[in-house]
């Protein structure tokens, strides 16, 4: 018999099959790739590299500090700044001007905040305003850089809020950071806001180096990014 | 009516063949990132002891080996300071606190995913090189002398 509505119901029928049948497993397909990737670049990439950044920079031991065995971050002169930045150079692939290198899974020069930290209770009086108080060695016992487009700023004395710190808010809440002094102990407490939203704090007990970075890590399509931040600290034991 | 009935059978035939090769592609693709992160992770591992004894000791490159060749990714090349390389001691990168570039310690490796990743290409007869994975990365080494 010839039944005319059934067979367009199926057809119909067949076309929705189809339409699910692909559109799922490409979603899943997709999601997958793309967390995957970021899997990949968050945890293994960009952490790791910040993490050995910092740990080369804090490595930047000031000679005459260290024989008085009263080890500090060397602020005298640029080789924490270079440490850090030759590493994270390296590992994330980037050139002296800090853009991607061919190859490399960053999409653009990442935007870094880099902490020198020497304030160890020499010279770091906590119930004084004066936070920047000469440490041991007559140097600031903090200094602070901020990285953009691969021009290196020192910002130390750069937006002072009234607790001292260079408070910055920069760019579109890539970072929005705020230093405050601890009152409890000899040290500072940090705080990134929108990574995450609630903040973090990294109390610094002993002299070392903090830094956040932002970078756009290239997605699987190879025309997109995300957008990632990741910090890392690094404090000098044994003093 | 027949006729119509075997379109249909044809079409869900093509449909899920195509998409069970999706989700094989899926499977496929996500092996190899999970590959790339476990490599990624011993080479973080043995780069942090290379930093500390200044180079790749023997002991590690044979027990490095080792773990790529369970995970299914032997290792063609190691690049960076090796006990087992031709200069001795010479090879070891020493801390050095007046030159970070002198200090600088690196691990290179390239290593082959076995079993190789699909290429639809293959699917038209074309053929390709072997997928590798090279990772890499730099530290400051912190090895200083005892004698």
């Amino acid at each position: 018999m010839y039944q005319p509505i059934n067979v367009v119901a199926r057809k119909g029928q067949v076309t929705i099959y189809f339409v699910i049948l692909f559109t799922i497993p490409i979603i899943v397909f997709m999601s997958i790739l793309a967390m995957s990737q970021l899997g990949v670049f968050a945890d293994a990439k960009l952490q790791e590299s910040i993490a050995e950044a910092v740990r080369a920079a804090a490595l930047q031991i000031n000679l005459e500090s260290m024989s008085n065995s009263t080890p500090e971050v060397d602020t005298t002169t640029n080789n924490c700044l270079n440490a850090f930045t030759s590493i994270l150079e390296k590992n994330l692939g980037l050139d002296s001007n800090f853009n991607p290198l061919p190859g490399s899974g960053i999409y653009s020069s990442p935007e870094v905040l880099l902490v020198i930290y020497n304030g160890s209770g020499r010279g770091f009086d906590q119930n004084s305003d004066d936070v920047y108080g000469s440490s041991f060695f007559g140097d600031k016992a903090v200094k602070e850089y901020m990285i953009i487009n691969g021009d290196i700023e020192d910002i130390t004395n750069s937006n002072i809020g009234s607790n001292g710190f260079s408070s910055l808010v920069y760019g579109d809440n890539n970072f929005n950071i705020i230093f405050n002094k601890n009152n409890f102990a000899d040290s500072i407490q940090y705080v990134a806001n929108s990574y995450p939203s609630s903040g973090i704090n990294i109390d610094m007990k002993r002299p070392g180096v903090i830094a956040v970075i932002y970078a756009q890590v290239r997605d699987f399509t190879g025309s997109g990014y995300i957008g990632i931040t990741r910090y890392a600290a690094s404090q000098i034991v044994g003093s | 009516m027949k006729n119509r009935d075997g379109q249909v059978t044809i079409e869900l035939v093509i449909a899920i063949s195509l998409m069970a090769f999706l989700i094989f592609s899926v499977c496929d693709n996500f092996i190899i990132f999970m590959k790339y992160l476990e490599v990624q992770h011993y080479k973080f591992y043995y780069l942090q002891r290379m930093r500390v004894e200044g180079w790749l000791s023997s002991s590690d490159e044979n027990s490095m080996i080792n773990q790529f060749n369970a995970i299914g990714c032997p290792i063609i090349s190691i690049g960076g300071p090796e006990q087992s390389g031709d200069d001795g001691d010479s090879n070891r990168v020493l801390y050095d606190p007046s030159s970070v570039d002198n200090s600088e310690i690196s691990l290179n490796i390239v290593c082959i995913p076995n079993p190789q990743p699909f290429s639809p290409l293959s699917l038209i007869g074309r053929t390709q090189g072997n997928t590798i994975i090279n990772i890499g990365g730099t530290m400051l080494s912190e090895y200083v002398p005892t004698n």
